[in-house]
């Protein structure tokens, strides 16, 4: 066991844990910030997305060796105060969640991918999204909600 | 018309004042009065607190289908509290009748929420007009407000609590009519998005207890197989690992941290004994015994008119045979629980559809009275049937017994989905005698174990009979009989033909099976559906007209299905290489029909373009939410229809991620509309009823792009090539 040292939500952590732990472990058992999911545990489904250096990562894929103390971590519970970010305001205006349990992952990929392009199309949400998967079905609300969050971006 | 509704003494009811000054109204239920009161939640329904704050308590476990609003909704209503005002929590009370089966409004809340609303108002208003010594009838209440009418004066429900503590709950109570309704059939936001939104909503994986350690449960690799031995000494020595050893469904791992439990499952070795002499336990030899059976004996489910003696001298029949596979539910949360058992007592943190049956699996284990399982019901994460087996709930007391410490039990997503309890793979033998060029006999066989068949509940613990009674309590399955009850979704098809004869023939195998998303019905709907649509192409006939024809013109199926052409424009032109198909079907008190538009690429890979879906569930509580259960459940049919398919190999489970079952991903999300008919019909389920008509719908619109008959799903495109 090794001692790290990580920056996440803007905060020096240190954690003692084996150095190929992935990060999704460490958020979730040591850290207790289980906003992040654990949905497949290979990088298939999205439900473990988080933002190293503002792009969407698989916290599941990634072990905590390969990370330094410049890295900055951001989880669903870092992204805002008060879930005020436009794509988690976006995502209560258009009813999106269900069960919720895939949605953090969602809004991870989504608020980074709207970071980097504000005025997406169909295809463009479809190519950013598609590795996130969400078994209720709340792709459709997905869109609608990434649309308006984006013009929000786009203003705001 | 005023329609008093009794209260009966059996259902109700306590007044009890047990957050500070509140004034609270709970149900006497028989769980109620023998199961502690849970930490996080009253054991009431309704809390008014003297600051106006309205808490209503949800019984029913929130998976997604957004029972966290709509049963608050009818308390609301009737109670005449402001919306803005109430706040919701869980409580693990009252819940003895489960999640599942459409039945939270339509056999739970409708009734019970609204009476408990109307009851609290009654109490209110009493408490005013004596205050006020005035005549009750001459007071109303609306937006959590007591207005005596006459006078104008008026008060708030908080500033009444007190005083509403000492009026005597009334025997009768008078419920709204539909015309009066404010909340009911509004569009309302989710009451727990936000808390989904900001990662603080709590499934059971993210209680965290003091001291708790971390399991995981290496079953067996065969299905029936035993221990025999294994390198769990080994396992012992790794970094992190506490113990290791064999609980009745295999061998638990129990570590300080996931990772460690993880990376020591990687080196676990296990000799599994086989099981001999395995029933039906591959896919191959099970699909040959579905053939087999096909012409074989078997029960009569029902009968109309005299269905055998025209087949035997039907000149002009047609038959056809469909097939469908084994599918896992796959939910984003793989089964988990968190559970503390010291020697007096025993506290389970889960998200399960069946919590009563969890409560007494736990006593059993633990040789505890089922007075001292205390059991937190937390948001699953996506139920689909699959959580209410309560198995993994059974492994976590096992374990923390074992371990004598609470532990988190997690399930790897290969655990989930070799280890769950599948929909049956299924036959379905469909006859039509089409004498006089109509349709005069209809025949279907649905050949299909049943998911309470013996072998496979009996041993992967289950719990038959425990089981059993909260399929049938609940509704999620229809016809009571094991042998019939194959046949939900195929004996009570609407159309108005002569003869009828519906047969089921189940058998027994040792793949574990369970309760998919809308059950029998998802198989049989494929069946009905696609058959009514050969018939159609044979007798020339426009399919959707065809249906008509066999339906009363203005009852509620032939209305959904006329909606739905209508809104899709059935028969105009359609995009080059667009195609069209139709099916309807109706569950769970819920019609549905639906008209999906495909096309066939040059490498025969299906693309749908739009589905619309026409459902009348009755009165409706939710429409935002009716319409996401709908598309939700296409979205979930879509996948079983042109992607996923569980497979079976000599005695296991081939899939074992999203890598090998695929399920359906927001870009192959098709446009879907939904359109809700209005009435004041009883309320229909609606968590699966937009399921069954999806494959049908696909199916048959792939007969109108490629002249193929789909007659297995998953539609591959090697299908048709």
């Amino acid at each position: 066991m090794d001692k790290y040292i990580l920056n996440i939500n803007g905060k020096k952590q240190t954690v003692s844990v084996d150095g190929d732990t992935p990060l999704l472990w460490v958020l979730r058992d040591e850290l207790k910030l289980t906003g992040t999911k654990f949905g497949c545990g290979k990088g298939l489904c999205g439900a473990c997305t988080i933002h190293i250096n503002g792009v969407e990562t698989r916290s599941c894929q990634t072990s905590i060796d390969f990370l330094d103390d410049e890295d900055q971590i951001t989880t669903i519970e870092g992204l805002s105060i008060d879930a005020s970010h436009p794509v988690q305001k976006a995502w209560v205006a258009h009813d999106v969640p269900q069960c919720g349990y895939c949605q953090s992952g969602q809004i991870m990929t989504a608020s980074s991918f709207l970071s980097r392009n504000n005025k997406p199309n169909d295809d463009d949400i479809d190519t950013a999204m598609k590795m996130n998967i969400c078994r209720c079905g709340t792709y459709p609300r997905i869109k609608k909600a990434i649309k308006s969050a984006a013009k929000e971006m786009k203003n705001g | 018309m005023v329609k008093e509704h009794i209260i009966s003494r059996r259902d109700f009811i306590k007044v009890t004042s047990i957050i500070g000054s509140g004034f609270a109204i709970g149900f006497n239920s028989l769980f109620a009065s023998k199961h502690e009161v849970s930490n996080f939640a009253p054991d009431t329904f309704i809390n008014v607190l003297s600051d106006d704050t309205i808490i209503l308590s949800v019984a029913k476990a929130e998976m997604g289908q957004g029972i966290w609003t709509s049963l608050p909704m009818l308390i609301a209503e009737e109670m005449e509290a402001s919306w803005d005002k109430v706040k919701v929590v869980q409580t693990s009370k009252d819940s003895f009748m489960g999640t599942g089966g459409s039945m939270s409004i339509k056999g739970y809340g409708w009734e019970k929420m609204r009476k408990s609303g109307a009851i609290a108002k009654y109490m209110l208003i009493e408490a005013a007009a004596l205050k006020w010594q005035v005549s009750p009838l001459e007071c109303d209440a609306e937006k959590s407000v007591v207005i005596h009418k006459p006078s104008g004066r008026n008060t708030t429900f908080g500033s009444l609590v007190k005083d509403a503590k000492k009026i005597k709950i009334p025997r009768k109570v008078i419920l709204k009519d539909p015309s009066e309704f404010s909340l009911i059939g509004e569009d309302m936001l989710r009451t727990d998005s936000k808390m989904k939104v900001d990662g603080s909503a709590l499934f059971a994986m993210d209680i965290d207890l003091k001291g708790m350690l971390y399991a995981m449960v290496e079953r067996p690799k065969y299905f029936g197989a035993t221990y025999k031995s294994s390198n769990a000494n080994l396992i012992k020595k790794q970094s992190g690992i506490i113990d290791v050893f064999n609980i009745p469904s295999g061998i638990a791992i129990v570590g300080k941290n996931t990772w460690s439990v993880i990376k020591a499952r990687k080196i676990l070795q296990v000799d599994w004994q086989k099981k001999k002499d395995p029933v039906n336990a591959d896919s191959k030899i099970y699909k040959s015994h579905l053939s087999n059976l096909v012409n074989g004996k078997s029960n009569t489910v029902k009968k109309e008119g005299r269905p055998s003696k025209f087949l035997l001298k039907s000149k002009k029949t047609l038959q056809s045979e469909y097939y469908l596979p084994f599918q896992t539910h796959a939910a984003m949360e793989p089964c988990n629980c968190v559970v503390n058992v010291s020697e007096k007592a025993c506290e389970i943190w889960a998200g399960t559809q069946n919590p009563t049956n969890a409560i007494s699996r736990a006593a059993n284990v633990t040789g505890l009275d089922e007075e001292k399982i205390k059991l937190n019901l937390t948001f699953l994460g996506g139920g689909f049937g699959r959580k209410s087996f309560n198995d993994f709930i059974e492994d976590g007391v096992q374990i923390s017994k074992k371990i004598k410490s609470p532990i988190k039990l997690i399930y790897s997503r290969e655990d989930d989905i070799k280890h769950g309890f599948a929909r049956p793979s299924s036959i379905h033998q469909l006859t039509a005698d089409l004498n006089g060029g109509d349709i005069n006999v209809w025949k279907h066989v649905v050949v299909s174990p049943d998911p309470l068949t013996g072998n496979a509940l009996n041993e992967y613990g289950a719990d038959l009979p425990g089981i059993a009674k909260w399929a049938v309590n609940i509704g999620v399955v229809k016809n009571k009989l094991r042998n019939t009850m194959i046949a939900d979704g195929a004996s009570e098809i609407p159309y108005n033909f002569h003869n009828k004869l519906i047969k089921a023939s189940p058998f027994e195998t040792d793949v574990p099976l369970g309760f998919w998303r809308a059950v029998f019905n998802s198989q049989n709907a494929f069946a009905n559906e696609c058959f009514i649509d050969e018939i159609a192409d044979q007798l020339k006939i426009d399919p959707i007209q065809l249906r008509l024809n066999h339906l009363n013109n203005n009852s509620r199926p032939s209305i959904v299905i006329r909606k739905v052409a209508k809104e899709a424009a059935w028969e105009s032109k359609l995009p080059k290489g667009h195609f069209q198909g139709f099916a309807y079907h109706h569950s769970f008190g819920t019609h549905v029909a639906q008209i999906a538009e495909i096309s066939i690429d040059s490498s025969n890979q299906i693309k749908v373009h739009k589905v619309f879906s026409a459902v009348d569930c009755g009165q409706t509580v939710n429409p935002m939410t009716i319409r996401a259960q709908i598309q939700g459940s296409i979205i979930f049919g879509l996948g079983a229809t042109i992607k996923s398919e569980m497979t079976v190999k000599n005695g296991k489970v081939n899939e074992g991620n999203f890598d090998d079952y695929q399920v359906i991903r927001i870009d192959e999300t098709p446009e879907i509309n939904v359109y809700i008919i209005k009435n004041q019909e009883n309320p229909g389920g609606i968590g699966e009823p937009g399921l069954p008509p999806i494959a049908p719908a696909i199916a048959n619109a792939v007969f109108a792009a490629s002249g193929k008959r789909i007659r297995k799903l998953p539609i591959l495109s090697k299908d048709l090539s």
